[in-house]
């Protein structure tokens, strides 16, 4: 039964199958509804790539383009039957996604919206241009009738085809949103070093994100052909575009009610009240306008928040507030609620239940030498222009050690963390770990087995605890497949049900877990930064990078700290701490290494380093003639 | 190609067309890190004003660039209040560029009713007669020489601006470091007003200079508006120099491949050294890399 629960909202579209039965006028069924239908197809599509990704797309009326127009050629100059051209259609729009999306890989902004602009325009000026294939400004008439075996398909009957492709386009939809895909595209929304740092590819699902929506938009496309058996450039102008994120925007992103809506008033409100049709842009422009500002949610948002204050009034049990709070569920939830785990302190419990990973291949078992050094740094340098932040760093880290990485501030430190996490790329020497040469995007590196935490608590806002140590834990969908999504696989529901059950864990492990729904930016700071070593934890790390994990936390919270570093070590993980309270630095570090000015001035075990002259005079200062001479060089 | 010398001649005035509103871009960005994406529609508001002062009513030609710097000014402060004022509050990259892009369109729907969907000839003050240059090897429009001419002043005036008073020396300081100026006594809100003024005024009198190379009417903006934001990027967004060069290169690029390849075709080099630009060197031609701090 409980499955069933996540498929209501499509079945609630059901009923609307029926209108032609009602309405005969074929002007409203096939010349309103049925291009609503295709709107909201292209606006699905749109939503995944502008809504959940958050990259502005004004070039969508240009994939629309290649997937009309891939049909109308291959019906007129080939004589295809319809059918055939829709997977060709389909592929083509996909592949045109790829070079709309590539921008996005390194751009946002406005720079990422002037490249598709661009695009749209460069897709009208082709179509434009090759009169041979396309005939130009003239368009493409010849679109063959619509059959399915002895069946017509045009007039009324064609708003069915586009109503069944309207809701096979929003229930995949539906599939890679409420899935790990949704949560790396909210992740790389919300904060993309952050989201790679955890292991999420940008390459993958920034580019993922585009080549669907592209796919979905060039369905579209083989069907707009038909609305007025024709294919023509000037239907698919830089407006177009506009026009359909006016539709995403005012009915509401993220939500499939909210597609309907928007598509349903631009394409309805102008139809019907023929004397506003001049002034058309301007009550657009001015509800686009108001949506933004008045209406962050859309129309959807609103009837959201309508129909969330009627049930609160209703409701006495749970009050309005906390109502309002709950983050929209993801329907996994709904389908595989976490199982109760009895409530653990933090302090009794043991990482071993959650922590999970065999050390990379070559450490431990290979030798003494392999085990000597878990991740070894030689030479390590990086320059931004003339300053040379990291200067031949000599770093090594054993396993299951705690390593801790002090100095003043601007010594480097951090440096040396964006470094390892391959948020920089050194201008010199070589990282090695677990034996093997590192390097790479950094969720290759947190795919290696080096996971981090942020000195500015870098995490996703707006997604729940349990959805931030999910993102966390994307590497344990590396099997699960497109296909296994739109299935809805048994496998693909057993690992989301086993990710968020560890995910819970973890959020017990940290002490965060009666907190799992609520949304990240609402934590007080020093539960953030328990919160972000969840997060790092999750993803199996063998060696975490803790960049200043006790920074602003209270004296409650860093002795929470101490003791999570503790089991953490007692599960065998190495540690590179970085930190400014030095009773938690000589509480909880096997070595110490001190960093003055990019260079290592001292290391030993915490007792020889407070006794060390150079790291003394580095910290306190000294008079000049008594510097050891490299320092005063570096000076 | 003997008829080179005018090429480059008609490609340097247009592309000192995109220079003049890549240069609006450039301001409100260094200033409050956003811009107008309906500087096409401001440009076009600007000329169709000129044009019913001077044209239409016969009024001087000062009088028409008069009010197309007073049209500037008008839509400067409702662009800032409505869509940039608010957005920068979001500090949400969708905000504004969604809002202005509103903003346009409404913009380009008043135009339609109040001027009709149709483009008029603009006249130039200068006459239509070409100039003969160097003994006659090169003809070249009167109406070019006064855009060169126009917009070198335009932009060296702002430059002198910026750097000889201490309103434009808090431009400056606005645009290096947001809460430093504010820290001086240095009211920011008003700066940004101040830059978004600048921007619309250029983009405004910008149009006037154009009409009378192209039509004037309702859709005269928005290709224009978008070619000079890919001018400006492609020559870097934050450089001034840069933004100027970014122009004056797609200016050039157009007139060369109407002239060698196609018509069809003179709007794509810019969007694909756009593209090109941003794959191998996202600051652009002219701009400085930066460094993200973790």
């Amino acid at each position: 039964m409980m499955p069933f629960r996540r498929y209501i909202p499509l079945l609630a579209l059901l009923p609307f199958v029926l209108v032609p039965l009602f309405v005969s006028d074929t002007y409203i069924v096939h010349g309103v509804l049925a291009k609503v239908c295709i709107y909201v197809i292209v606006v699905a599509g749109l939503d995944l790539v502008s809504g959940y990704s958050g990259d502005i797309s004004v070039g969508h009326a240009g994939l629309l383009a290649v997937g009309a127009y891939t049909s109308a050629i291959l019906c007129w100059k080939l004589q295809w039957n319809w059918w055939g051209t829709v997977p060709v259609s389909i592929l083509f729009t996909a592949l045109a996604g790829v070079l709309l999306g590539v921008p996005a890989l390194r751009l946002a902004g406005p720079y990422l919206a002037m490249t598709t602009i661009a695009f749209g325009l460069i897709v009208q000026t082709i179509v434009n241009e090759s009169e041979k294939l396309t005939k130009g400004s003239t368009g493409i008439t010849e679109i063959p009738r619509l059959r399915l075996g002895s069946l017509s398909l045009e007039s009324n009957n064609f708003y069915y085809l586009t109503f069944v492709a309207m809701v096979l386009v929003l229930y995949l939809k539906r599939q890679v949103v409420f899935s790990f895909w949704g949560r790396a595209f909210e992740a790389l929304k919300e904060n993309p070093l952050a989201a790679e740092c955890s292991g999420v590819s940008r390459y993958r699902f920034k580019l993922g994100a585009f080549i669907i929506s592209a796919a979905f938009t060039g369905l579209a496309g083989a069907l707009f052909i038909h609305l007025n058996k024709y294919c023509g450039p000037l239907s698919f102008s830089l407006q177009f575009s506009i026009d359909f994120l006016i539709m995403l925007i005012l009915g509401g992103t993220r939500s499939m009610f909210g597609n309907i809506i928007g598509a349903f008033i631009v394409v309805f409100v102008p139809d019907f009240f023929n004397n506003i049709a001049e002034y058309q842009l301007m009550i657009f422009g001015g509800l686009l306008l108001f949506t933004l500002y008045f209406l962050p949610g859309g129309i959807i948002g609103l009837i959201n928040l309508l129909a969330r204050s009627v049930g609160a009034l209703f409701r006495r049990r749970r009050d309005a507030v906390v109502t309002a709070a709950t983050p929209r569920t993801f329907p996994g939830e709904q389908l595989s609620p976490v199982p109760e785990v009895a409530h653990q302190d933090a302090a009794t419990m043991q990482l071993q239940a959650v922590y999970r990973r065999s050390l990379p291949a070559g450490t431990g078992s290979s030798g003494h030498e392999a085990a000597a050094a878990l991740l070894k740094t030689e030479e390590l340098t990086i320059a931004f222009g003339g300053l040379v932040a990291v200067n031949k760093l000599e770093l090594d880290v054993r396993p299951g050690e705690v390593h801790a990485l002090i100095g003043p501030n601007g010594s480097g430190k951090s440096t040396t963390i964006n470094m390892l996490s391959g948020v920089y790329r050194p201008t010199g020497g070589r990282i090695r770990f677990a034996d093997l040469p590192l390097g790479g995007a950094p969720h290759n590196i947190s795919r290696a087995g080096i996971a981090r935490t942020f000195q500015n608590v870098a995490l996703f806002g707006d997604m729940t605890l349990l959805d931030n140590v999910l993102v966390g834990l994307h590497h344990t969908f590396s099997r699960i497949t497109l296909l296994d999504l739109f299935t809805a696989s048994p496998r693909a529901r057993r690992e989301e049900r086993a990710a968020r059950a560890r995910a819970q864990l973890l959020l017990e492990f940290v002490g965060l877990g009666d907190l799992a729904n609520e949304r990240a930016r609402n934590l007080p700071y020093g539960k953030q930064r328990l919160l972000e070593i969840a997060r790092a934890l999750a993803q199996n790390p063998a060696l975490v990078l803790l960049d200043e994990p006790a920074a602003g936390c209270t004296a409650g919270e860093i002795s929470a700290i101490d003791k999570i570093i503790g089991k953490m070590k007692a599960a065998g993980l190495s540690i590179l701490l970085i930190e400014h309270h030095m009773d938690l630095v000589m509480n909880v570090s096997d070595r110490v290494s001190v960093l003055d000015f990019g260079q290592k001035i001292a290391s030993g075990t915490p007792a020889e380093i407070q006794r060390n002259e150079r790291v003394i005079s580095a910290y306190l200062g000294a008079p000049a003639d008594e510097l050891p001479p490299a320092a005063a060089a570096a000076v | 190609m003997s008829d080179l010398p005018q090429l480059i001649l008609s490609g340097v005035a247009l592309g000192m067309i995109y220079a003049l509103l890549a240069f609006g871009y450039n301001i409100t960005f260094l200033t409050s890190r956003t811009l107008n994406f309906a500087q096409g529609e401001f440009l076009m508001l600007g000329a169709l004003v000129a044009f019913s002062i001077s044209v239409v009513h016969k009024h001087n030609y000062l009088l028409g660039i008069g009010g197309a710097l007073l049209i500037g000014i008008v839509l400067a402060v409702i662009l800032e209040r409505t869509a940039i004022r608010p957005a920068l509050r979001t500090k949400s990259d969708v905000s504004w560029i969604l809002a202005t892009t509103a903003l346009g369109i409404i913009a380009r729907n008043v135009a339609e009713r109040v001027w009709g969907t149709d483009d008029y000839r603009f006249p130039s003050p200068l006459g239509n007669a070409p100039l003969s240059l160097a003994g006659g090897a090169v003809r070249v429009l009167p109406q070019e020489l006064l855009i060169i001419g126009a917009a070198a002043v335009i932009m060296i005036s702002f430059e002198l601006f910026r750097r000889g008073t201490i309103l434009g020396k808090a431009v400056t300081a606005v645009a290096t470091d947001k809460d430093a100026a504010a820290l001086q006594g240095i009211n920011v809100a008003l700066i940004i007003t101040l830059s978004f003024v600048i921007s619309s005024v250029i983009a405004a009198v910008a149009g006037v200079l154009v009409g009378p190379l192209t039509l004037v009417g309702a859709g005269m903006g928005i290709l224009l508006g978008v070619k000079a934001f890919a001018a400006a990027i492609i020559g870097g967004l934050e450089s001034g120099l840069g933004v100027v060069a970014g122009g004056l290169i797609l200016g050039l690029c157009e007139q060369f491949t109407a002239r060698f390849i196609s018509t069809g075709y003179k709007d794509t080099p810019g969007f694909v050294l756009l593209i090109l630009v941003l794959l191998l060197k996202p600051a652009g031609l002219f701009g400085k890399r930066s460094i993200k701090k973790v």
